[in-house]
């Protein structure tokens, strides 16, 4: 457990090294990465009303998302971070496909559609249960 | 010869719209519904563009009601910009969220919000939306897609927390919740009492039809409902004759809340939908069957050699739309298909609407584009209009 920003953070294993599948994403990303996602969410109070925080890492050129996780099937570009009973907080990447805890309020996605994170029709597409996904194959 | 009547461009940044009973609704980027008369609009248009002649005026009243005659050879291309838009809005409000879906049905505008999903009246005479103070939330879940029916009833699609409806017959501050299915989907569509699910098992649910009070009472075939229903009414001196308003009340709610039929299906059909009195079924992307439940009758038509990969479809009076997973949008009638679109933002048809069966409307980037299309002559499985029967 480490300290980010005066909150708990836990990196949950169960993220890590099972096998991808819908319901049980897996970070392609660094632990050290994973936690910078954090601090980065944090700072930047993409804190939404369901106590979950937020955030999609961006290519600095093009500010396209990048690849953060992945299922059997695509890969995933938003990071959802939740806390538990003792407070402490873990995260996971998510697809946003058909789960309506893994699709990103308004307050968030706004943020990214006015920073140009995602277009209209991505934000139009992941509202309606599409996801935000490529194919791994 | 153009099959399109009307192509408008309406500028702005918008999300969805949504044309009932006379009224357009758009949805904007700052979430706030806007309502204008649809006739206004054509009205307006006509004006500016200096179009007086008899036949353009037979073309703008078939703008306005798609039952009208209408000239295959006429058509208006234009634009609408906002400071104009803005000068026709007649109510707005702000949902303060970026819905899911949004659906008017029986006077009242449905949205699926990021915690479940509301309703607020409408009033298509005024324009108006009733502003009340406390939201009328009908859910709890957050929804991917709504499909209202009759009786205050709505059917939700919650992705993989399963299919649900929602009934506020009974009490709009009280709505009864049930699943009804444990698919996953996103995809539905409600349509004479049948229930298309889309998901990786597609299936229909089909529920029990409501007769209205009169038909019980009138219809000698209906004797065996009317004489449970009078006997519960015989109480003190009730009429023989007839059933009380109380027990056909009963009768209804009984109905709402019976489970529905699980229909079983072709392992071939993969997608559905339905519009009017055809029901439409995706083979593997091979082909499209539409079957008419009014002339027992159905047509084949193949679409493997387009390659579609369709991820959506929906029929109404413009014809077939199918939107594949590249986000393209195409028009499928007798005959034919046409790529309309490769970049759109969302679209929606309106297989249920009287007078604006042939409107196609797409949002864009910067604009909602409005389509029209000329009624077809001829008789087709891919344009269709309200039900011959009740819906």
């Amino acid at each position: 457990m480490i300290l980010v920003q005066g909150l708990k953070y836990v990196i949950n294993k169960k993220h890590r090294t099972r096998l991808p599948k819908s319901d049980c994403t897996q970070w392609i990303v660094t632990e050290k990465d994973e936690i910078t996602f954090f601090d980065n969410t944090v700072s930047a109070k993409f804190l939404c009303r369901g106590n979950f925080y937020w955030w999609v890492e961006t290519c600095k050129a093009t500010n396209n998302p990048l690849q953060i996780g992945r299922t059997d099937l695509h890969y995933a570009y938003i990071a959802k971070f939740r806390s538990d009973n003792n407070n402490e907080w873990h995260g996971y990447p998510v697809t946003g496909e058909r789960n309506p805890h893994d699709v990103p309020p308004t307050s968030i996605l706004e943020s990214w559609f006015k920073n140009k994170v995602f277009s209209k029709k991505e934000v139009s597409d992941i509202t309606r249960g599409r996801g935000y996904v490529r194919s791994c194959a | 010869m153009s099959d399109l009547a009307l192509n408008l461009k309406i500028e702005g940044d918008f999300i969805d719209s949504f044309i009932y009973s006379g009224v357009l609704y758009i949805l904007d980027t700052e979430y706030n519904f806007s309502s204008y008369f649809w006739a206004d609009i054509c009205q307006y248009i006509k004006q500016r563009n200096n179009r007086r002649n008899t036949l353009d005026q037979n073309l703008y009243y078939y703008l306005t009601d798609n039952t009208a005659f209408t000239r295959r050879n006429l058509n208006v291309d234009t634009e609408l910009n906002l400071t104009e838009l803005n000068k026709l809005r007649k109510d707005i409000i702000n949902i303060n969220c970026w819905p899911s879906d949004i659906c008017i049905y029986s006077n009242k505008l449905y949205y699926a919000g990021d915690d479940g999903v509301y309703f607020i009246d409408t009033d298509y005479q005024t324009a108006e939306f009733k502003k009340d103070k406390k939201l009328n939330k009908i859910f709890g879940t957050k929804s991917f897609a709504i499909s209202p029916a009759n009786y205050h009833r709505v059917a939700l699609a919650a992705g993989i927390q399963g299919v649900y409806t929602t009934c506020f017959y009974n009490n709009k501050n009280n709505p009864e919740e049930k699943k009804i299915s444990n698919e996953s989907s996103i995809d539905i569509e409600w349509m004479n009492n049948e229930l298309f699910i889309n998901s990786k098992n597609f299936c229909i649910n089909k529920f029990q039809e409501i007769l209205k009070k009169s038909e019980i009472e009138e219809n000698p075939q209906l004797s065996n409902i009317r004489e449970e229903l009078s006997k519960k009414s015989r109480l003190g001196n009730l009429p023989d004759t007839g059933i009380s308003t109380k027990s056909y009340f009963d009768y209804v709610r009984s109905v709402l809340r019976a489970t529905p039929e699980h229909i079983d299906l072709s392992s071939n059909y993969v997608y559905g939908w339905s519009s009017g009195d055809v029901n439409y079924f995706l083979r593997n992307n091979n082909s499209i069957t539409a079957k008419d439940n009014n002339r027992q009758s159905s047509l084949e038509i193949p679409i493997g050699d387009y390659n579609l990969n369709i991820l959506r479809a929906r029929t109404s009076g413009c014809g077939t739309i199918l939107e594949n997973n590249d986000g393209k949008l195409f028009l499928l009638t007798k005959g034919k298909i046409e790529e309309i679109s490769h970049d759109s933002v969302s679209w929606r048809v309106y297989p249920r609407a009287r007078n604006h069966s042939n409107h196609l409307h797409v949002i864009n980037d910067d604009d909602l584009t409005v389509k029209i299309y000329h009624r077809s002559n001829e008789s087709s499985y891919f344009h269709s209009f309200l039900s011959k029967n009740k819906n």
